[in-house]
């Protein structure tokens, strides 16, 4: 699989990067994006099985992102990796077509509930 | 309308960031003996303004980076610093901001070498915390204050 990261925090990519391997989803390609525009940029070029983004990013938001595949028909698989942790912003995530909302800070444990229903 | 949160929130939240990405757990410490040399804020805007604050050593600053990246301090940049410090107020924002009243935003984190001065007529603190760990002071403060997107002026 190809997972694609989305976060404005180099720090931040690097931690979602290594939970991943610690929660047991190692081998797969992971590309990352610095903000919600070069994500959308690299879902069309890159064609990535999975997005993990931030909510709050420069240059078009996690929201906005997520809008704006579903608005030009991807429907890639999209979760967000975000401090939003209320109950408004995971019904927004939710209703907007996100699988799951992931608060920061997470544990592997957490990566592994949202991410094996998607992760093959 | 004021939202006080209470300090063991702030510990709280601070405890399980440190525990989640720190590897070692960061204990409750006296507020007021630090001298801050990096702080970080972000604000939240909308049902409830303020900002919080993220303040702490030049070394403390240098260890978050350190431990963050998994990459020796000699090898960190200035940018690497500044990006770990403005995580933790992101990550400390975020989840004041859950348990504040909303619907509000939060903006991306502003980095200042030295104190933050929160330049908003009538701010006030409405709750605060300070951690050691490493023998690094970090203290956290929430601002309440007539905010605006710009935050921190």
């Amino acid at each position: 699989m190809k997972i694609l990261i989305a976060d404005d925090s180099k720090v931040m990519r690097q931690i979602v990067t290594r939970t991943l391997r610690q929660a047991g989803f190692d081998g797969h390609d992971v590309v990352e994006a610095v903000d919600g525009a070069d994500a959308f940029e690299k879902v069309k070029s890159e064609s990535p099985d999975l997005v993990l983004s931030d909510w709050n990013m420069p240059n078009m938001t996690g929201i906005e992102l997520l809008a704006q595949l579903r608005s030009t028909g991807s429907k890639v698989n999209f979760g967000f990796v975000t401090s939003e942790t209320s109950q408004e912003m995971r019904d927004r995530a939710e209703s907007s077509g996100a699988l799951f909302l992931i608060a920061k800070p997470f544990t592997p444990e957490a990566f592994r509930e949202a991410l094996e229903p998607v992760i093959k | 309308m004021t939202a006080v949160i209470a300090d063991e929130d702030i510990l709280g939240i601070a405890g399980d960031l440190w525990s989640s990405y720190l590897g070692e757990e960061a204990l409750p410490a006296m507020l007021g003996t630090l001298t801050p040399e990096i702080s970080s804020n972000v604000s939240v805007f909308g049902a409830w303004n303020g900002t919080v604050v993220v303040a702490t050593t030049a070394r403390g600053a240098r260890l978050v980076g350190s431990a963050l990246l998994e990459i020796p301090e000699d090898e960190l940049t200035k940018g690497d610093i500044d990006d770990a410090v403005g995580e933790l107020a992101n990550i400390v924002g975020g989840n004041v901001k859950s348990v504040l009243p909303g619907p509000s935003s939060l903006t991306l984190p502003v980095v200042s070498h030295g104190t933050v001065a929160v330049n908003e007529r009538a701010a006030v603190i409405v709750g605060q915390a300070a951690l050691e760990w490493w023998g690094e002071v970090f203290e956290i403060t929430v601002w309440h204050g007539p905010a605006s997107e710009g935050g921190v002026g």
